[in-house]
């Protein structure tokens, strides 16, 4: 037996209204603030109750028959490229100052075509590395520098006197 | 107002604009007819290029890629049947099958000609009704502003669909959550921030943007694979006909053009209702106004089918610009998208923008003229050769889609976390969108949420922390009205249903 989609929907909007609400009492207030008509804590009060009462009447409203089961929504889905895109985007946001802008953005566009199924070997070091260089030389010609990367001034290779 | 107009005229036309509006229509044209993105990705990935921009040079931009990916949208609906925009789904019901007559090329000019017209005669509206508006709206206070915005998010959920009510309403207060996460503007409390450095100045509006709408449509395209519709485009480009049209055609055309533009003009102006509903609604009064005879056309190929939901979409869209630029609250995904740049650019829209940055306001409006212009003279000619740019591999396409977006987001921070965080919105967006789950909603309530709070705080402090301002004054109090009626409309509808036994149970969406 699968739970319906809407009614997951709605038990996890539940849960965040209840986990938010939760957080509500850890926003600290200024002296005279407790009584004020309105503080820091109105609003996020206010919106734990409301979406708490909305997703509750959809979890107890009758079940929409036509949104499907939550294992129909997430079926016959390609995840792999995704989880590969995914860690490849957390990759470059770990390596675009190590590495710097030109050799990180580089490996990213060639593992995103890789992933994707581009195999050709010219296609996909050409096009990756073209694409970066003509763009980060746009940049420069915007007035944004990006340097090459903090590894290059660790190896000594490119001096901070300048 | 004539300074104003002469000023924005001067703006509008300078080198640099006119050339932004060609690149925009054009830019927008080809992310609209590619399948999967919409106008908010397409307007989402022009902020980071915008930003070294003078405000009215990048709303120009963004105007111009508005209409381009409506357009977009259109081309791909009359070609493939495949609407690349939910505007554009009414334009597929006689457009397709005029394409599959061999008249793609006819109907594609009626397309041009129709959103060209539509466009015109709205920003034409919007001429007279922005600055009417904008003058009524200077002696709006606070409490006004508070109703205005709770009618905006609701008109947004009201206006969401059979079985979507309640999940825009979750979404809208998801957004709002969202909005309050950072630093409390009035009392200077972190709010949320779970101690990390990265949250105090809250959540970016153009991170949000770009990782629930570029990112996540870009992984969805991968994730969901559907049939890849560009080379059925371009086939069916090869083979578009004439795009003559006949003297009796054109006098079919131009009385549904007149009908279509107001409608869909002043769809467009109510927050919530935008290209889609503006489009399906002027479709219907055609078929509506139709003698019996024409009416069995409808659906087979019919000019004035087509001619109605052009216009009306085109028409909102500029329609959609009133409650942008007057009052300053977004009244669509997409003009909240261009509330979020106007903001990061300092320019706050609403009525001072009207009196304080006359040539902003103005060179809007004035670009909209050239705008659709460009779309008629350059777009239409052009949309043969725009099938060869389709023609990019996907397994090219999405890695640049992806890289844009996260490249545009870090160039405005240069905070490598914001890279993270962008991938951990995504996952979350994908997975909401998989539960059938808008987008939309949330972006307007990120947006509206801050202005809300604000201006709700200081109705509070006006009125000795009463509630008696929601009532005080008439105009707050019919605001607030309607805000009800729009929200108990669908319960409304449901429950007459219910009540005629026509279905067992009411649908659980509908509220």
């Amino acid at each position: 037996m699968s739970i319906n989609r809407d009614k997951f929907g709605a038990l996890l909007f539940l849960c965040l209204a209840l986990i938010y609400g939760f957080y509500v009492g850890d926003i600290p207030l200024l002296f005279g603030d407790e009584d004020a008509p309105f503080n820091a804590r109105t609003l996020p009060n206010a919106l734990a109750w409301i979406l708490g009462v909305v997703s509750f009447i959809q979890l107890i409203l009758p079940a929409n028959e036509d949104a499907g089961s939550l294992s129909d929504a997430f079926r016959g889905l390609k995840w792999r490229r995704v989880v590969i895109l995914a860690a490849l985007m957390v990759f470059y946001g770990l390596t675009i100052r190590q590495l710097g802008f030109p050799i990180s953005t580089s490996l990213f566009l060639m593992g995103g075509f890789y992933t994707l199924g581009e195999r050709r070997p010219l296609v996909l070091v050409l096009t990756a590395v073209l694409v970066t260089l003509a763009f980060w030389g746009l940049l420069y010609l915007m007035g944004i520098y990006l340097t090459p990367g903090d590894f290059f001034y660790y190896l000594g290779w490119i001096s901070n006197d300048a | 107002m004539l300074d104003g107009i002469f000023a924005g005229l001067s703006t509008a036309v300078m080198p640099i604009n006119l050339l932004m509006v060609a690149v925009g229509c054009f830019a927008g044209t080809f992310i609209g007819m590619l399948p999967g993105l919409g106008p908010i990705t397409a307007i989402a990935l022009m902020i980071p290029i915008t930003y070294g921009f003078d405000p009215s040079t990048g709303l120009i931009l963004m105007a111009g890629v508005y209409y381009g990916a409506i357009f977009g949208g259109s081309t791909s609906s009359i070609l493939i049947n495949a609407p690349g925009v939910a505007g554009t789904v009414a334009t597929a019901f006689d457009g397709y099958p005029m394409a599959q007559k061999g008249q793609a090329g006819k109907a594609l000019a009626i397309a041009a000609y129709s959103s060209f017209s539509g466009g015109t005669i709205a920003a034409i509206f919007l001429l007279v009704a922005a600055p009417a508006l904008a003058s009524v709206s200077l002696s709006f206070q606070s409490g006004d502003y508070f109703a205005l915005m709770v009618l905006g998010l609701t008109a947004v959920s009201a206006f969401a669909g059979k079985g979507q009510v309640l999940k825009a309403i979750t979404m809208t207060l998801f957004g709002i959550m969202l909005s309050t996460i950072g630093t409390d503007p009035a009392a200077g409390v972190a709010r949320f921030t779970f101690g990390s450095m990265d949250l105090v100045d809250g959540i970016s509006f153009l991170l949000l943007a770009m990782s629930t709408f570029a990112l996540s449509e870009a992984l969805l395209s991968i994730l969901r694979p559907t049939k890849d519709t560009r080379s059925d485009e371009e086939k069916a480009l090869k083979s578009l006909g004439s795009m003559k049209l006949s003297k009796a055609e054109v006098k079919t055309m131009v009385p549904v053009i007149g009908r279509s533009s107001i409608l869909g003009f002043f769809t467009g102006v109510l927050p919530g209702a935008g290209a889609t509903i503006a489009s399906f609604l002027a479709y219907g009064m055609e078929r509506n106004l139709a003698s019996a005879k024409e009416k069995l056309q409808f659906g087979k190929g019919s000019i004035r089918g087509l001619t109605a939901p052009e216009t009306a979409n085109n028409a909102a869209c500029s329609g959609s610009f009133v409650p942008l630029l007057t009052l300053g609250i977004p009244g669509s995904g997409t003009t909240a998208v261009m509330m979020g740049a106007l903001i990061s650019y300092g320019v706050q829209p609403g009525p001072r923008l009207f009196v304080e940055q006359p040539a902003v306001f103005w060179s809007v409006i004035i670009s909209m003229y050239i705008g659709n212009v460009v779309l008629l003279i350059l777009n239409l000619p052009l949309i043969p050769y725009i099938s060869r740019l389709l023609a990019l591999p996907q397994q090219l396409l999405v890695p640049f889609v992806l890289f844009f977006s996260l490249v545009g987001v870090y160039l405005v921070t240069f905070n490598t976390m914001d890279i993270q965080m962008m991938v951990f919105a995504a996952a979350i967006a994908i997975g909401l969108r998989l539960l059938n789950y808008p987008m939309a909603p949330m972006l307007l309530g990120f947006i509206l949420g801050k202005m809300m709070e604000e201006n709700l705080r200081r109705a509070l402090a006006i009125s000795d922390g009463s509630l008696s301002f929601l009532w005080e004054r008439p105009i707050t109090l019919v605001i607030l009205l309607i805000s009800i009626l729009f929200l108990s409309a669908p319960l409304i509808g449901n429950f007459r249903e219910w009540m005629r036994g026509r279905k067992a149970v009411p649908n659980d969406g509908e509220l």
